[in-house]
Formats: structure tokens, C-alpha cells, sequence
């Protein structure tokens, strides 16, 4: 587990409004396991960070939670996303590839354009 | 407006609690389960797939408690988790909680309230409108040493200042030196009085509570006989009759017409009075002397816009120009100018007696403080493992360091509420001796806003102050050492006690600088006190009189009246001499210039002044102020005769070195013409002090009575036994001669001097008290320190008993240990109480103090009680049982 990367605290959120998207309404459990599968393992998440995450999201009102049962019936909290967290996730998504579209700039000085 | 969303969000989290920690439970119960239900179905063993999920996780308690700290508010919410937890601390140990809540209690009660009265004295806003833009501009001199340095202005100067300055839309003027006599229905009475311009009330921007104040034209001769009532007066004397208006009473032996009464919450600090009459005063009508006659003081409206320092700027200035166009008269005057506020704290220059007092109380608190945080440190060590177990089970450090300053701030807080209990009581006492004072008995002391946010102000630092220490040790709390430390060991101890001897020593020093430094004030009081006056104030009785000018206009009357009214006296039964003069000596007699001849030409700066009585011819005898040459004044030395003085000792000395005063010149410059001529010196007296405690000597010039007649003068007569069995007497005198004379203040000099000094007497007793309290927290303080290392060595001192020591040893080991500490902080103490004499010296006048025999007095006494407080618990442990401390374990 040690060389698999942290998560980076910010991103987090991200992650967790992208994966509501794709997926539909998730719960803790699933949102967790969902966002280390799409990381291709490469992501260490200690589960127990994501709750006070998802609290924060549900405070800031882009998701909202409800009781429901799961595949195999077990009664677990599903979070969905609202529409502002939707909204949110669009200027999120935006502002992330600007980010790393100037930060690839950097990164790459070989091939500088004129 | 999203942050804002989430903190509301979270505020709501600090209700419903339990349904969400359930919510919360089954929310992380069911992630476990569809977590291990996942690992089942990869293969693993239910145990290993349970370990894994919860590795997963991160912790489920962990994990649950930064969940909560993002749910509610966690700063509000520990803060109120540690009030309840520090609450049920102090609860279920009542001693701890007594003794330090009422130590604390006795240092902020001892501050409260020194700073209610200052703050009810002179803090208050004055009840004028607008009061910051109202402004006193008074006198300076160079040459006066001392005092305030507040001196009224002349007339000539208020006209032109008036006319000639920048800052202000108006000026008045008042004379508040002026008494008057209210007679008619009721016995006679002086009363204070304040003589003013027209435009006073509305300078001051106040209003009266019936009828009207001046109006324009009313200060001008002719017009003037209006008065408006002070409330006091008005309900005193006339019964609060509100028909009053239009009414006539008589002062000074005229009509005047009442046309108002002034509120009561009218009360001006420095310029109190009892009524208000007109000032008619004219500028063309101003003679000779009436630029060296300062009685007024001027009050200005500031213009909008300009500042109190350009205020003060303008009026330096106007003072100057005066001193350059007067320079015989004006040499080292100058003018300034302060809000009546400040005016008032000026006046009434506390200021050096106020420093020493609130740094005495400061003291006081603080070796309450240190108090307190002894005793905390003292449960710390108790408390070590505690703090210890927390950290190790995951609390953070500053969680702990935060759950302690909580505790420390509610035992400030319940200190706080009983000190303001006490501070009701110290508020009664002080109020009760300072009633001497008229303007102090009545101010109202009581708990108002600013004493209620002094007391929280100086409990939250006092909390800051002795629990910091505490704290910081929590925080460096050795975690391993301390669990793994058995404090039960026969070792445990000296180490450990190091700071809180630190604090015991300092404690011990801090009471040693504040008995030092009450010592010497009281020693120099007392020393004040019984500095001989020049004269004998026992069985000699006072009164004032002022004859009304309009029935005693010429001199030859007021000498005939006064002359009737001194054989009157001396021939009741049990009276000896009776005289009269202008001042009573030891209240404070005014200064005149005087000149010498052949010594004329003396520098400007340097002219001589000496303090000036006019008495009748008995005045040395009934005083009983001895004749050192010459002769005193006889019945000879009338109106008619040569005109003659007495001078005292001190004048005799620093004018006539070769001793040749008698029979030499001397012109006194009373600022009245007539008695403005050359006399001689017919005889030298013994120096009188000038108020009672008076370090220096003044000179002294007496002029007989007889040669220059005064209207108000001070009677005094000598009784055989009590002088104030003779009050009555000397009542009958008066009124024999003239049933409407008011007699003023009958009182016998001893009285009259007492009340001189009588601050002098508060400032000891104040500081006596607080130094007594010192004493006595510094002794709880080293008892609660020896008590408790005695309680600690308990098992040491069982096994040297069982090896043989006997009870004298151990009382011995004990005691060393307790009076070393003594040792140390009394002699720090000491050392930085050296300067205190000098210090004292130059803050308060008069007071020439000096250490001395306090210096050896101080550190016997502190050892002395040290002593004792050691002796308790030495004595405790000298019949330590050595097998019982050495079993417990």
C-alpha cells in the first residue's frame, strides 16, 4: 500500500461529484470503491476520510443523502448530486483542465511552440 | 453565501445530537458490512475479510470522531464539553475550589474597587452637554511649585482671551471662591457659591429642572440679583417647594429672586456648588490690582471642527502674549486649557497616590494568581497520569492544554462573581472613609458596566495568568515517563515542586515590595502627622464670619463688631484668649508678594511671597505660637498708629541672614491699596505649618488686624477643656452682637486639621489592608506548598523515622525547606523594594519618607510568618507513623 499515492485533499471532492455523475445515486461504500477502481488501483483511499467529505458536500448542498437498500438488500445511505453540485461539478471540471492544461505547458518544455 | 450555508448547517449539528451519532453508526455499520460482504465473495476467511474492511476504514472511532469535528462547530462545542467537564472537576474537589476561587476573589474585589471609585469619580462623563467640547482654560505658573498647577485667571485676561481667541463660539467665566450667607427663616448658613457669567448654564449646555436659568443682561449690575438653586439646596432648605419661583431670599443681607433650580444629577466635580448668582463684571471697571486677582475660571464651547489641541495651542499662546505685555505682573504665568473631564482628574490629582494604589492591587492580584496557579500545579502533579492516559488514547495535545485553560477560566469566572460580591462591601468601606471629602460622598460607587467589564477583563487575564503555567506542563507531559513513573516512590518530590517554589518565592517577594512599600507610607504619614504644627490646635475652637457688606460697609464697624464679639468670648466661663484672622492656620493661607527695603531690587522671578494672615490682637496667645524676638501685636497698634508686622522665623532667616529682621521694613502687597504701605517689624514668631504634615517652612507675614479690617474673617477661641463645649457659647456671642449673623463651620481645630490630612490617613489604611492581604496570601500560598510536599514525602519521611530520626529533626527538615523559600523571596523582595523611598519621595509631596527600621521589619515579620505557616504541616509530619506511610502505597 505505501507506494500507492494519497489522495490529494482537494480533489477529493471532485471525485466524489464526478463519480455521483457517472454513476447515479452511490453509497459510502461504493463511492469509495468506485473512485480506487477508476484510479486503476494507483489511489490508496483510506475509506474513513470520504465521510467527513461527503458531510462537508452535503453542507455546502451539492449532494443530499437518503436512506435506501442496496443490491443485496442491505439498508446503506445513498448520496445523489443536486443541481447545484452539478453546476459545481461543471465549474470544477473547468477549472481542473485549465489547471493541468497550464500545468502540462510547464512540464513539457521540449516541445515549446512559437 | 456556500461557507455560510455550511456554518448554519453546522450550527444545527449542535442539536439532535444523538440521532445523528445513531445515523452515523449505521451509516459506517453498513459500509463495514457491504465492505466485508465484497472480500467474503474474493475468497477471504470472515475473520481476515472484517480485519481487512476495517483497516479500510481507517479506524471506526477515528473515523466517527473527525466526522463529528466536521459536523458541529468543534470549537464552541468542546469549549462547552470542557465547561461541563471543568465544572464537574471543581465539584468534586470543594477545598481546591474554595480556596482558590476565594483568593482570586480577594485580588479582583481589592482592584474592583479602587477602579469603581476611579471610574465613578473621575471617569464619568460630566453632566454638561457635549461634554467633550466643553473646556476649562485656567492659569500656569512657573514659579508655584507643586500642586496641580491649575490656577483661576484674572479678570483683565478673561476679557481679552474672550475677545482675542480662535477656538471658541463662547466663554463664561465663574468665580467659584465666592460664599455667600443665606439668612431669613432658619438658622444662618454659609454657602458654597459659584458667581458666574450670564452665558454659563448655556455655555455648559445644561438646563434646569424648574423654572429658568441666567438670561443675557443679568450679569450686569443692577439686574443681578436672580439666583438658581442647586437641587441639594432646594430640597434641603426649602422643603422642594416647587412654588419657590419668583420667591426673594436673602444673601448676604439682600433680595435675590429665585428663578430656577438645577437638576441633581447637576454636580460639576471642582466646581460644586450650591447656588448660582450672576457675575457682573465689566472690563472698564477693572482697577489696578485686578490683574493680580485670580478667581475666575473660564469655560469655552470649542467652535465645531477644532480639536482640544488646537484649543490648547491658542490659549498657550494668548498666555504668553499676556506675559510679554505684563511682564512686572504676568512673569511666569501662562495660560491653559483641558475638557472639563480631564480638568477634573487634574484637579483632583490623584494621580500619584492613584498610581501607587492601583500598582498595589495589581500586586495583590498577582500573588493571588500565583496563588491559584500553585495550587493548580499542585493537582497537575496529581493529575499527571490523567493527562498522560488521554494523550496516549488519542487526544491531542492542545486539546488537553484548551480543557485546562477552560477549567482555569471557569475558576477566574466564579472568582470574578464572588470578588464582585466583596467589591459591594470594599465599595461601602471606601466610600464611608472617603466621606470627608464632599465631591467624593456624593458620587454613588456602585456595580455598574465598566466595573462589570473591568472584573471580566481582569478575571479572563488572571485566568490566562495562573493557568498557563499548569498548561504548559500538560502539554510537555511526558507520556511513557509518566505511566511508567510510579509517584508513589519515596523519591518523588523536590524535582517536581521546582516551579511552584518558583512561584511561592515570588509570591513571598511580591508581598515583601508591598509591606515594604506600605510600611514606609504609613511610617511617613505617621511622621507627617506628628510633626509639630508651630501652634496648639488642641482646645482651640473655630468658626467662619462674614460680615455683609451692606451693613458693615465701613471698617470702623467690622473692627468695632469683631472687637465686641472677642471680649464677648473671653469673658465666657472656661474660655481663654480669643482672636480673629484671616485664615486659620494649617488650612492652607494664600500667598501675597512682599517687598524690603534695601532689598528692592530682588530678580523678578525670585520676588518674595509669604503667606499672609491679618489677626486681632490676642491671635499669637490664643494659638499659643510662641514670640522668638520682639513683642506681639498690642491694642496700641490701632488704625491710627504706625503701621507694624510680625514676620516668622523662617522669613527672619532667608531675608535677614545677619538677623537683623526687627525693626527693619517691609511692604505687603495684599492687593488692597490701603493696607499697601511700609511697616515695620516689631516682632518674629515661631514658624506654623501651613497644612498639617507640611515638610518645608514657609515665610509667614501677620499684619494686625486693626490696620487693615476684612470682612470675612475666622474666629478662634481657646477653651480650658473640650473646645467644643464652647460652641454654643460662641454661637450666642454672634447673635448677641447681631441675630442675622451666619456663623460658618463652628469646629473645634483638632477636627478641622484631621480632615486636613484625613486622604493622608485613607491612602495608609488602604494600603495597610492590601498589604495585610499580601501577607496573608503569600502565607497561604508557602502553607499550601509545604503542607503538600509534606504529604508527598510522607513515605521518605517514614523511613527516616524508622532509621531513627526523631520528631525535632524532622520539624527541622521541614521548616528549612519552607523558610529557605521565605528566605529567597525576602530577600528579592527586598532588593527591589530599596528604591521604593525615593520613589514615594519624589511621587507625593510633602512626604519625606524614608525605610529604615521597615527594611529590618519587613523580612522578620514575613520570616516570622513563614514560620508559622511551615509549622502546621512540619509539625504534621514530625508524627508521621512510619509504618503506616511507609504500607501506603
Amino acid at each position: 500500500m505505501g507506494d500507492k499515492a494519497d489522495v490529494w485533499q482537494g480533489t477529493l471532492a471532485l471525485m466524489v461529484l464526478k463519480t455521483l455523475q457517472a454513476m447515479g445515486p452511490l453509497h459510502g461504500y461504493g463511492i469509495a470503491r468506485r473512485i480506487e477502481q477508476t484510479s486503476g488501483d494507483l489511489l490508496a483511499v483510506n475509506y474513513g476520510t470520504l465521510y467527513p467529505a461527503l458531510l462537508k458536500l452535503e453542507q455546502e448542498g451539492y449532494i443530499s443523502s437518503e436512506w435506501g437498500f442496496s443490491d443485496n438488500n442491505r439498508k446503506a445511505k445513498y448520496y445523489k448530486l443536486t443541481r447545484t453540485g452539478r453546476k459545481q461539478l461543471n465549474k470544477e471540471e473547468r477549472e481542473w483542465e485549465q489547471t493541468t492544461a497550464i500545468l502540462a505547458r510547464f512540464l513539457a518544455p521540449g516541445e515549446e511552440r512559437s | 453565501m456556500r461557507q455560510m450555508r455550511a456554518w448554519l448547517s453546522r450550527l444545527g449539528g449542535l442539536f439532535g445530537r444523538r440521532r445523528r451519532e445513531q445515523e452515523l453508526s449505521a451509516e459506517l455499520e453498513s459500509h463495514l458490512q457491504l465492505h466485508i460482504e465484497d472480500n467474503l465473495r474474493s475468497g477471504m476467511s470472515p475473520a481476515q475479510a472484517r480485519r481487512e474492511a476495517l483497516m479500510k476504514l481507517g479506524g471506526v472511532e477515528q473515523t466517527k470522531e473527525t466526522y463529528r469535528e466536521r459536523r458541529g462547530l468543534p470549537l464552541l462545542e468542546v469549549f462547552l464539553q470542557d465547561l461541563r467537564f471543568g465544572a464537574r472537576m471543581l465539584r468534586k474537589n470543594p477545598g481546591f475550589t474554595i480556596v482558590a476561587v476565594l483568593t482570586l476573589a480577594l485580588g479582583i474585589a481589592a482592584n474592583a474597587t479602587i477602579f469603581s471609585f476611579v471610574s465613578a469619580v473621575l471617569y464619568r462623563k460630566p453632566p454638561v452637554g457635549n461634554p467633550d467640547s466643553v473646556v476649562v482654560v485656567y492659569g500656569t505658573s512657573a514659579t508655584r511649585p507643586g500642586g496641580a498647577n491649575l490656577y483661576p485667571v484674572s479678570t483683565p485676561n478673561y476679557f481679552t482671551w474672550k475677545r482675542e481667541n480662535k477656538v471658541f463660539g463662547e466663554m463664561a467665566a465663574g468665580d467659584p471662591y465666592y460664599n455667600v450667607s443665606l439668612t431669613g427663616e432658619g438658622e444662618p448658613e454659609r454657602l458654597a457659591t459659584m458667581r458666574a457669567t450670564a452665558n454659563y448654564f448655556s455655555v455648559l449646555e445644561v438646563s434646569p429642572e424648574l423654572g429658568r436659568t441666567f438670561a443675557n443682561g443679568e450679569d450686569q449690575t443692577g439686574h443681578d440679583h436672580v439666583v438658581v438653586l442647586s437641587h441639594q439646596l432646594w430640597e434641603r432648605r426649602f422643603g422642594s417647594d416647587a412654588g419657590i419661583l419668583g420667591k426673594s431670599i436673602r444673601l448676604n443681607s439682600e433680595p435675590y429672586t429665585v428663578i430656577g433650580v438645577m437638576p441633581e444629577r447637576f454636580r460639576l466635580i471642582t466646581f460644586q456648588a450650591q447656588l448660582w448668582i450672576p457675575m457682573a463684571l465689566s472690563e472698564s471697571a477693572q482697577g489696578a490690582a485686578a490683574r493680580e486677582t485670580r478667581t475666575l475660571y473660564l469655560f469655552g464651547r470649542l467652535k465645531s471642527g477644532v480639536s482640544i489641541e488646537q484649543a490648547q495651542a491658542n490659549i498657550r499662546t494668548l498666555g504668553k502674549i499676556a506675559a510679554q505685555n505684563f511682564p512686572d505682573i504676568e512673569n511666569g504665568w501662562g495660560a491653559n486649557a483641558l475638557t472639563i473631564q480631564d480638568y477634573a482628574i487634574t484637579e483632583f490629582n490623584a494621580g500619584p497616590a492613584f498610581d501607587i494604589l492601583l500598582a498595589t492591587v495589581g500586586f495583590v492580584l498577582l500573588i493571588a494568581c500565583a496563588n491559584v496557579a500553585g495550587l493548580l500545579l499542585a493537582r497537575a502533579t496529581g493529575r499527571g497520569k490523567e493527562m498522560a492516559v488521554r494523550i496516549a488514547i488519542g487526544a491531542g495535545r492542545m486539546r488537553v492544554v484548551r480543557q485546562l485553560m477552560t477549567e482555569s477560566l471557569l475558576i477566574a469566572l466564579l472568582g470574578a462573581c464572588a470578588g464582585l460580591a466583596f467589591t459591594v462591601v470594599g465599595q461601602r468601606l471606601m466610600h464611608s472613609a472617603l466621606a470627608y471629602n464632599e465631591e467624593v460622598r456624593l458620587v454613588e460607587l456602585k456595580i455598574d458596566w465598566p466595573v462589570l467589564a473591568f472584573t471580566s477583563a481582569i478575571s479572563v487575564l488572571s485566568a490566562l495568568l495562573f493557568g498557563l503555567v499548569p498548561a504548559l506542563k500538560a502539554w510537555s507531559v511526558e507520556v511513557f515517563t509518566t505511566l511508567k513513573n510510579d509517584s508513589g516512590t519515596a523519591s518523588a518530590g523536590r524535582k517536581k515542586n521546582r516551579l511552584r517554589s518558583v512561584l511561592v518565592a515570588g509570591e513571598v517577594a511580591l508581598a515583601v515590595i508591598l509591606l515594604a512599600g506600605a510600611g514606609i507610607l504609613i511610617k511617613g504619614i505617621v511622621e507627617e502627622t506628628r510633626r509639630s504644627m508651630g501652634f496648639e490646635a488642641q482646645h482651640l475652637l473655630a468658626a467662619q464670619i462674614t460680615l455683609p457688606d451692606t451693613r458693615y460697609k465701613e471698617p470702623a464697624k467690622q473692627i468695632e463688631f469683631y472687637r465686641e464679639l472677642t471680649t464677648r468670648l473671653e469673658a465666657m466661663p472656661g474660655a481663654g484668649a480669643a482672636a480673629i484672622a484671616s485664615t486659620l492656620p494649617g488650612t492652607g493661607p494664600g500667598f501675597v508678594p512682599f517687598r524690603l527695603k534695601g532689598q528692592e531690587n530682588l530678580p523678578a522671578g525670585d520676588r518674595a511671597r509669604g503667606r499672609y494672615f491679618v489677626v486681632s490682637t490676642h491671635y499669637f496667645e490664643a494659638t499659643q505660637t510662641s514670640l522668638i524676638a520682639g513683642r506681639q501685636f498690642s491694642d496700641a497698634d490701632g488704625a491710627v498708629a504706625p503701621p507694624v508686622a510680625v514676620v516668622s522665623e523662617k522669613l527672619a532667616e532667608r531675608f535677614f541672614p545677619k538677623g537683623d529682621a526687627l525693626g527693619s521694613l517691609i511692604l505687603i502687597d495684599s492687593g488692597d491699596a490701603l493696607a499697601s504701605q511700609w511697616r515695620q517689624v516689631i516682632g518674629v514668631v515661631r514658624n506654623v505649618k501651613s497644612w498639617p504634615g507640611q515638610f518645608a517652612d514657609d515665610a509667614e507675614i501677620y499684619e494686625p488686624y486693626a490696620q487693615h479690617p476684612i470682612e470675612e474673617m475666622a474666629v478662634l477661641v481657646r477653651a480650658s477643656g473640650d473646645a467644643n463645649s464652647l460652641a454654643p457659647g460662641l454661637r450666642e456671642a454672634v447673635w448677641a452682637i447681631d441675630r442675622d449673623q451666619p456663623v460658618g463651620s463652628v469646629v473645634s481645630m483638632p477636627e478641622l486639621l484631621d480632615n486636613e490630612s484625613a486622604g493622608d490617613r485613607v491612602m495608609g489604611a488602604l494600603m495597610g489592608t492590601f498589604a495585610g492581604m499580601a501577607l496573608a496570601l503569600a502565607a497561604i500560598g508557602l502553607y499550601g506548598l509545604v503542607a503538600y510536599t509534606v504529604g508527598q514525602r510522607s513515605q521518605e519521611i517514614g523511613i527516616r523515622v524508622a532509621l531513627g530520626a526523631d520528631q525535632r529533626n524532622i520539624l527541622r527538615l521541614v521548616l528549612r525547606d519552607g523558610v529557605k523559600l521565605a528566605i529567597v523571596g525576602a530577600a528579592i523582595g527586598l532588593v527591589c523594594a530599596l528604591p521604593l523611598p525615593s520613589a514615594f519621595s519624589s511621587l507625593l509631596n510633602d512626604l519625606v519618607v524614608s525605610g529604615g527600621l521597615i527594611f529590618a521589619l519587613v523580612p522578620v515579620l514575613i520570616i516570622g510568618v513563614a514560620l508559622l505557616a511551615c509549622y502546621i504541616p512540619a509539625r504534621r509530619a514530625s508524627r508521621v507513623d512510619p509504618i503506616v506511610a511507609l504500607r501506603y502505597e
